[in-house]
């Protein structure tokens, strides 16, 4: 293997010797320049978050300054060190802002790094969580547990774990049909769009009987709220993207792989099949904890890994982590607006992204260049 | 020998579309593959790189059954090059090449996989396109691109399918010269499935000529495109001329269906 190694170098060396061209490997310096640019969008997309991450925490009802939220944060951890300055600032700091700044900052995480894997994964620029119907699926869930609250009782919990058992049972479903039909892309995504109508039916069946009160309930749910932000609910979104973000990241390359389609993948080596599962395991269930919680935010698991592909190109080993981020960027940006725009009155989360998102989004796609899809 | 194929015989329903496929491909040589749309040649390579599995019938890369090798085994010893292929998320043109090295590298790609995917786009004359967008280059390029990856692939054995259908006749030789270059220099094996009898003829050490998934001829180029062989497989009347000893074929005119009973 070694012998045969040296001689692709070796003859191409030969070659390149009485080649016209001496310009050497410009090309590739540039190839390693623009891989280290990408690396740099992804340093300047954390800068951003935190910068972006520091005005969500000052801005609001009670007035706050920048070194008030830094001491205020850093109290909890060196308490000897840091004075908060009041208590009133410490428990509007700890318990409302920072954990509704975080929530969104994951939530955002987590649908742009989902729809940044199932793009690939199913070749297809439509597809996210929205379109395997695994948000239609925990919408169907949170509107049994709202509308049937009464009988069932046990409050906001029985909301959030119905909601990602539903959601988790629309995507066993489809990558059941799908396993059992061979796993091709285009059976997952039809599937996935079936099953979404299937819901999307059964909720507005239950909202056309149910009360008022838990008509208006649903809607909220499915709208999509970082009300619900608290450290309880937060450590479960972190426990799951702790453990699921690295094995998103790492299989970066098969995505690029399975992208050239599934015989081409197969023949360089990728059990197409298996990693397809994987991937789809793993995003379904990082999408589902965190829309259990958050209710259907919308767009960003579709918009944020398009914008990605726009700036940095289709390497996946850039474009999941950055889209996260992006997407973190967006939600976590789109929420400052949806607090202060109208303060007191919060719009919705879901619905402000869209009102951002969309024309953002069609602006890019009319002024790209190049084609980052087919 | 390189490959050893045994008996194949493949099928998707009940027609077998390849039976009683045997042959062996040494070191050093280049095998085309010629006959009419639909018989089998796409099948065969498909088989030979292990991604469909012949219902009958063994396939040995050196020593080694195929059917008991994983994917990534395989990926370091054949390489493919299918007949069409698409993204929906185009790379970098040199990402492209890249994935050619994925058989052989974890997450990090090394400097030494770069360079050797950035050898193969100067061995096929194309390193300009580095950074270009794959979807954003002719068919031609992208053509010569997939061959790239499967060059930095560094296989032993490569498996191209139809390779040249999207070049002009002046890429066409030059890539088919290209071939014969890397296969003397790296003793490499080449499988190839070929349209343009006369490129197979002038390039081949040896040609398979199936018909309804059946080898109805088997040698060195001479031998295979003769009159009658080309007039029972392909129903074309056609002169065979030798040109620098090598066959050179002109088609003349279709022969009726009654007319080839006749023989």
């Amino acid at each position: 293997m070694d012998c045969s190694q040296s001689y692709l170098l070796q003859y191409a060396g030969t070659n390149r010797a009485t080649a016209l061209s001496s310009n050497g490997n410009a090309e590739l310096d540039a190839y390693v320049r623009h891989a280290r640019r990408n690396t740099l969008w992804i340093v300047a997309l954390l800068i951003s978050i935190v910068i972006l991450g520091t005005i969500a925490i000052v801005l609001g009802p009670l007035k706050l300054s920048i070194a008030d939220v830094y001491a205020t944060i850093l109290h909890r951890f060196f308490p000897g060190l840091f004075s908060p300055p009041s208590e009133l600032a410490e428990r509007t700091i700890w318990y409302i802002r920072l954990p509704r700044l975080i929530m969104g900052i994951t939530a955002g995480f987590s649908l742009a790094v989902s729809g940044a894997v199932m793009q690939p994964v199913l070749r297809n620029p439509l597809a996210s969580p929205f379109t395997l119907g695994i948000s239609a699926g925990a919408g169907f869930g949170a509107a049994i547990a709202i509308v049937f609250q009464k009988s069932l009782g046990a409050g906001t919990f029985f909301v959030v774990a119905n909601a990602f058992v539903f959601a988790l049972f629309t995507a066993f479903v489809i990558l059941g049909l799908a396993r059992y039909k061979g796993a091709t892309p285009e059976t997952m995504i039809l599937t996935g769009v079936a099953i979404s109508y299937l819901f999307h039916a059964c909720t507005t069946l239950m909202e056309y009987f149910a009360d008022a009160w838990a008509v208006r309930e649903v809607v909220f749910w499915l709208v999509g709220s970082l009300a619900k932000a608290t450290w309880g609910n937060l450590g479960y979104i972190l426990l799951v993207l702790v453990g699921c973000t690295p094995i998103l990241i790492y299989k970066a390359w098969d995505l690029n792989v399975m992208s050239i389609g599934d015989e081409a993948a197969k023949s360089l080596g990728t059990r197409v099949q298996r990693t397809r599962m994987l991937l789809m395991v793993v995003a379904s269930l990082v999408t589902a904890t965190t829309i259990c919680f958050t209710g259907t935010i919308g767009f960003i698991g579709l918009v944020a890994p398009h914008i990605t592909r726009m700036i940095i190109g289709g390497d996946n080993r850039f474009v999941v982590p950055a889209s996260g981020l992006l997407g973190a960027l967006l939600l976590a940006g789109a929420d400052i607006l949806a607090v202060n725009i109208i303060s007191p009155t919060v719009i919705p989360i879901g619905v402000m992204t869209s009102f951002m998102g969309v024309p953002l989004f069609i602006y890019l796609i009319m002024r790209r260049k190049r084609e980052t899809w087919r | 020998m390189r490959l050893t194929v045994n008996d194949v015989m493949f099928s998707y329903n009940s027609a077998p579309v390849l039976d009683d496929i045997s042959f062996e491909l040494a070191r050093g040589e280049i095998l085309s593959i010629v006959g009419p749309n639909g018989t089998g040649k796409s099948t065969l390579l498909r088989c030979l790189d292990g991604l469909i599995r012949p219902n009958k019938g063994s396939i040995f890369l050196a020593s080694e059954n195929i059917r008991n090798m994983d994917r990534s085994q395989i990926a370091r010893h054949l390489g493919y090059v299918p007949q069409s292929f698409d993204t929906v998320f185009p790379l970098k043109v040199l990402d492209m090449v890249l994935l050619g090295r994925h058989p052989h590298m974890l997450w990090k790609r090394s400097r030494s996989d770069l360079e050797k995917a950035y050898a193969a786009l100067q061995l096929m004359g194309i390193e300009n396109l580095a950074m270009r967008n794959f979807n954003e280059i002719s068919g031609g390029q992208q053509q010569k691109v997939i061959i790239a990856r499967a060059l930095a692939q560094e296989a032993q054995v490569l498996l191209l399918d139809e390779p040249t259908s999207n070049l002009d006749i002046m890429h066409q030789l030059e890539v088919m010269e290209l071939i014969k270059r890397m296969v003397s220099a790296m003793a490499l094996s080449v499988v190839v499935s070929v349209h343009d009898l006369n490129l197979a003829a002038r390039y081949s050490d040896r040609v398979l000529m199936l018909h309804q998934g059946r080898i109805v001829a088997a040698g060195d180029p001479l031998s295979v495109f003769t009159t009658d062989n080309i007039a029972a497989v392909y129903h074309v009347k056609a002169r065979v001329n030798t040109v620098e000893g090598r066959p050179h074929i002109i088609p003349l005119k279709p022969l009726q269906r009654n007319e080839k009973a006749k023989e």
